[in-house]
């Protein structure tokens, strides 16, 4: 029998059919012919007439092939080549996915090097762009926040105060609520501390907040149990009603109705606020009635104040009717108001986190500053991974992939790139965020959750992926479209391509270094500003002291001076305590808020005329043994002394600033001043001169201070019942906080211990900020100089591979390897010092806007500018060091023939 | 006529009519090339005949179009055959097939006729 596959296949050889369908056809055609053979045989022929004319039914000149050609199944499958088009989105997209993977995987530097690098740039970005949203951006977790506003009273310079944002008085408050309508609602606070006793009998210091009763509308919570107080209710002080804020209490069910102790007064719980309700504290547990004084008074200003603005009512409108006030504050009370004080609102968001703006938004500037210096090692990657390829997309475009086909496998490739960076970046971004966080030295403005917010993330992605494409994409559409063929003819690493791309990225990488110029500048000004900050005489020991506040209660002991005896025993008892060297105590620590200073009047002196500024000062009551404790010197005269009791005659030591403000060119020690009210405050000897403490920051300048005897309390309302004790000791501080609480029970089992920290802490605490800025900018100085000289590298290890031709000829014609390193070496610093030409004006153009954050150096300081110089280039010098021993190792014999 | 007029005639002559035959052929039951080939030769009297470089090109484009589809059918003691059977969308095609070409050689006969008559 005839073989019919012999006859069919060769006619079937000129189409692209697969191997199978192929197999099958030669099947079903031989099988057509054997069965015309079997029956032309059955007829009676002959096999050979038989075989003959059953062939005979395959036209001449190939018909099958030609009716076959159309069909479907007579195409190719599958593109072989890589990037050819076949017109499905889904699957091209699937393929190219496949092939950039395995590209990337293919060369590893470049692939590790790309992801690195949008890692940093996303994770940092993503980091500081939720803490800055956290902080500044996101609203208040309040209803309409942005109609919530703070009420304060400013004092112009005219006044001899400067205080832009002062608290408001109770008939300052009270007019301000009668005569302003733009408020929908208005309501004072207090913050304060007290002694919490609960129903199980156990005392904690705990945070409290004493408000009106227009709080609650003025922030639009309310209690989610119980109710909250009438404005009756709040004034009359018989009854203490509170509401506790979520979990202050074990059980908030029962709380309703039962009654806590609040520095052991009895209190009745009436209400319990939401779950997460914070207002610019998050440790208040206790919310009470703040009664207000609207008719006395009008001097002394003791009340914060928030208010919401009607619907549809701006804070222009509220201004305007605030200026109305004025006028009339002026006309009615022109010893008060006429030199410049008046009532002034600011958004309450502003007024949280307004303090933390400068340093979030240099901070952003500068996450910014890598996230450019980012792009631009991306987009140098980029380009000169295109230019690699250049020949590879040569031998795809003539194998039949299409210019849109190549982009969309560069796109491809690009994307996936992104979303591995991506995934890292976020890694990187929660760690980065756990640290800022952890580092964050600010109480946030509530109390939230702060997590990486992925629409950061996808922002920071896609203005990665997007200055990547301006960058590196244009020099890829370049790379794919000219001359194709021409590429394929010669050699793909012609002169001109690979002196075009070293001029495209030279471009880019003295960019980069001018940019890290830029933040190594901000960052060394930082610094170097941290560091004239901790040299900062504080004017006290800061180290080797444990400090804690006790506070006793009315509640606990009715008489104010049994308490203050109380609280001289406990000092006794501490300072007899085994490794205690000394203690004392003094009703505010140096760095801790302690209130507005309180004006007093020089006896013999007539008093400042009004509008001219008041002479006041810090009032501290302190224990004979504070001085010693705190490590403050005697100036002169004499310190205070243990016989300075109740009884005999009042006396003070003041500082050296309230001596050189209010006695220049006098004596003050013998001179006797008295408080306000004048009429009713004793009248105090001063005795002696101390040093000047930075109470209020280590940049701020010593306010002027006086110091008077705990045992004298000259004026009823500083009873001295709350003291902070500071105990220093031999060896570590901490270690002796269980003898120092034994020492207080000994004398009172029942006095909690608060804010118990060694003074270290919170000298450390009070220069958090600057630390914060400080770290997270060096920190990115580091990335970008990192990020700059990688891409020096880049580029140097890329020409000196491009040159490796000319190199050898130089070898060979006689140049020696010094000569050959110089080269390449001086081709780095050239490009560093473009860098620095143009880094150095930017940044002294740039670092001026810093001068606010500046402490001890000017943002022009030439030794920062000679550091950052000096650096840029050691660290150029370094990146161009490889590339330069490279070249050296060149050999002219294998360098010539690899071409 | 030459040979490559006489191939490009048989195209545009069969390209309807020879869709319609296979179609029809097979709406009975199902049947393989060969079948096919020699129930057209015998019904037609001779007068249609199709080749084998024409027939299955066209059952294999029938079968792309999803109006037709072959299936491997192997017998007892026989080579396996590929035998073809209508789909339903074949079916549906027929139907319209079947229409127009009832149109067309009505209107056909309507001008021979007067051409006759």
């Amino acid at each position: 029998m005839p073989d019919w596959t012999q006859h069919v296949r060769p006619r079937l050889s000129g189409l692209r059919l697969s191997p199978t369908r192929e197999a099958e056809i030669v099947e079903e055609l031989s099988q057509h012919l054997e069965d015309r053979y079997r029956e032309l045989i059955a007829s009676g022929m002959s096999p050979e007439e038989a075989e003959r004319v059953a062939l005979a039914d395959f036209r001449d000149g190939n018909v099958l092939a030609e009716y076959m050609a159309p069909l479907r199944q007579a195409h190719p499958p599958s593109a072989i080549t890589p990037g050819a088009p076949r017109g499905k989105l889904l699957s091209d997209f699937w393929q190219d996915l496949q092939y950039a993977a395995r590209t990337l995987w293919k060369r590893p530097g470049f692939t590790a090097a790309a992801v690195l690098t949008l890692a940093i740039g996303i994770g940092s970005n993503a980091a500081i762009f939720t803490v800055v949203n956290a902080v500044l951006l996101r609203p208040l977790p309040f209803p309409h926040s942005e109609q919530i506003v703070a009420v304060y009273t400013r004092y112009l310079p005219s006044t001899g105060y400067d205080f832009k944002y002062f608290a408001l008085s109770g008939p300052e408050f009270g007019d301000v609520a009668r005569h302003v309508d733009a408020f929908s609602a208005i309501a004072a606070y207090r913050f304060n501390s007290a002694n919490l006793t609960g129903g199980n009998g156990e005392t904690e210091r705990v945070g409290t907040l004493s408000v009106t009763s227009g709080f609650f509308d003025v922030l639009g919570v309310k209690p989610i149990r119980g109710r909250t107080f009438t404005d009756e209710e709040a004034q009359r002080r018989e009854r203490c009603l509170a509401l506790l804020t979520h979990g202050a209490l074990a059980d908030d069910a029962s709380a309703i109705g039962s009654t806590i102790r609040l520095d052991d007064a009895p209190c009745e719980v009436i209400g319990v606020m939401p779950e997460g309700f914070a207002f610019i504290d998050d440790d208040v547990k206790v919310l009470t009635a703040l009664p207000i004084n609207t008719k006395e008074n009008r001097g002394s200003h003791p009340f914060m104040a928030i208010a919401r603005l009607r619907d549809g009512v701006s804070a222009e409108q509220a201004d305007a009717q605030l200026q109305s006030l004025r006028a009339y504050w002026s006309e009615q009370f022109p010893e008060h108001y006429a030199k410049g004080h008046f009532a002034i609102i600011r958004s309450l968001q502003e007024d949280i986190v307004g303090d933390q703006r400068d340093a979030l938004v240099l901070l952003i500037g500068a996450v910014l500053f890598v996230l450019l210096i980012v792009c631009v090692n991306l987009a140098a990657l980029l380009i000169s991974n295109g230019e690699t390829r250049r020949r590879e997309f040569a031998v795809r475009h003539a194998l039949g992939a299409n210019r849109r086909r190549l982009i969309q496998q560069m796109f491809t490739e690009a994307m996936l790139l992104a979303v591995i960076g991506g995934v890292i970046g976020v890694m990187l971004a929660n760690a980065l965020l756990a640290g800022l966080l952890a580092l964050y030295p600010q109480r946030l403005p509530v109390s939230q959750v702060i997590t990486i917010d992925y629409a950061a993330v996808l922002y920071t992605c896609g203005l990665v992926i997007l200055a990547g494409f301006l960058f590196g994409f244009i020099p890829a559409l370049h790379a794919t479209g000219v001359r194709m063929q021409e590429i394929l003819r010669t050699d793909s690493r012609t002169a001109t391509s690979s002196r075009r791309t070293v001029g495209a990225r030279s471009v880019l990488v003295i960019s980069q270094l001018a940019l890290s110029v830029i933040l190594l500048v901000g960052a060394l000004l930082l610094i170097r500003s941290y560091q004239q900050l901790q040299q900062v005489d504080l004017g006290f020991e800061t180290n080797h002291s444990l400090t804690f506040t006790l506070s006793i209660p009315a509640g606990r002991e009715r008489d104010a001076d049994a308490a203050r005896r109380k609280l001289a025993a406990i000092e006794d008892q501490l300072a007899a305590t085994p490794g205690v060297e000394v203690a004392g105590a003094i009703s505010s620590l140096p760095l801790v808020w302690a209130g507005p200073p309180d004006d007093f009047a020089i006896e013999g002196r007539p008093a400042p005329p009004p509008g001219t500024p008041a002479w006041s000062a810090r009032y501290l009551m302190a224990t004979p043994r504070m001085f010693r404790a705190l490590g403050i010197p005697l100036r002169r005269g004499r310190l205070l002394t243990e016989t300075d009791v109740a009884g005999q005659p009042m006396v003070a030591v003041i500082n050296e600033t309230t001596a050189r403000l209010y006695w220049s060119g006098e004596d003050p020690i013998g001179k006797t001043i008295r408080y306000y009210p004048q009429e009713t405050s004793p009248s105090i000897q001063i005795v002696g001169i101390v040093g000047d403490v930075r109470s209020i920051g280590p940049s701020d300048p010593a306010p002027p201070t006086l110091y008077v005897p705990l045992s004298q309390s000259p004026r009823p309302q500083y009873e001295g019942r709350a003291m902070t004790f500071i105990v220093r000791a031999s060896g570590n501080p901490t270690a002796i906080t269980p003898s120092a609480r034994s020492a207080v029970a000994s004398v009172d089992a029942g006095l909690p211990l608060a804010s118990v920290r060694p003074m270290s802490e919170i000298v450390s605490e009070a220069s958090g900020q600057p630390r914060f800025t400080t770290l997270v900018m060096s920190f990115f100085a580091i990335i970008a100089i990192f990020l700059a000289a990688l891409g020096l590298y880049g580029i140097l290890a890329y020409s000196v591979e491009q040159r490796v031709r000319e190199i050898g000829v130089r070898v060979a014609l006689g140049a020696n390897k010094r000569e050959i390193f110089r080269l390449i070496i001086g081709n780095g610093m050239r490009l560093a010092l473009v860098g620095v030409a143009v880094g150095v004006p930017s940044a002294l153009a740039l670092t001026r806007l810093m001068k606010g954050m500046l402490l001890g150096v000017t943002s022009a300081d030439p030794l920062t500018y000679i550091a950052v110089v000096g650096m840029l280039l050691i660290s150029a010098l370094l990146a161009s060091y490889l590339p330069a021993r490279r070249a050296t190792r060149v050999d002219p014999i294998v360098a010539l023939r690899a071409e | 006529m030459t040979d490559i007029n006489t191939r490009a005639l048989d195209r545009e002559l069969k390209r309807g009519a020879a869709e319609l035959l296979i179609l029809s052929l097979l709406d009975a039951r199902p049947r393989h090339g060969y079948e096919l080939s020699k129930l057209i030769h015998t019904r037609s009297r001779g007068q249609l005949t199709f080749h084998i470089d024409s027939l299955y090109p066209l059952l294999y484009r029938l079968e792309e179009r999803g109006w037709i589809k072959g299936t491997w059918i192997e017998k007892p003691n026989e080579r396996r055959r590929r035998f073809y059977k209508v789909t339903t969308e074949g079916r549906r095609v027929l139907a319209q097939q079947r229409k127009t070409w009832a149109a067309f050689v009505e209107a056909v006969q309507r001008v021979t006729g007067d051409e006759h008559a």
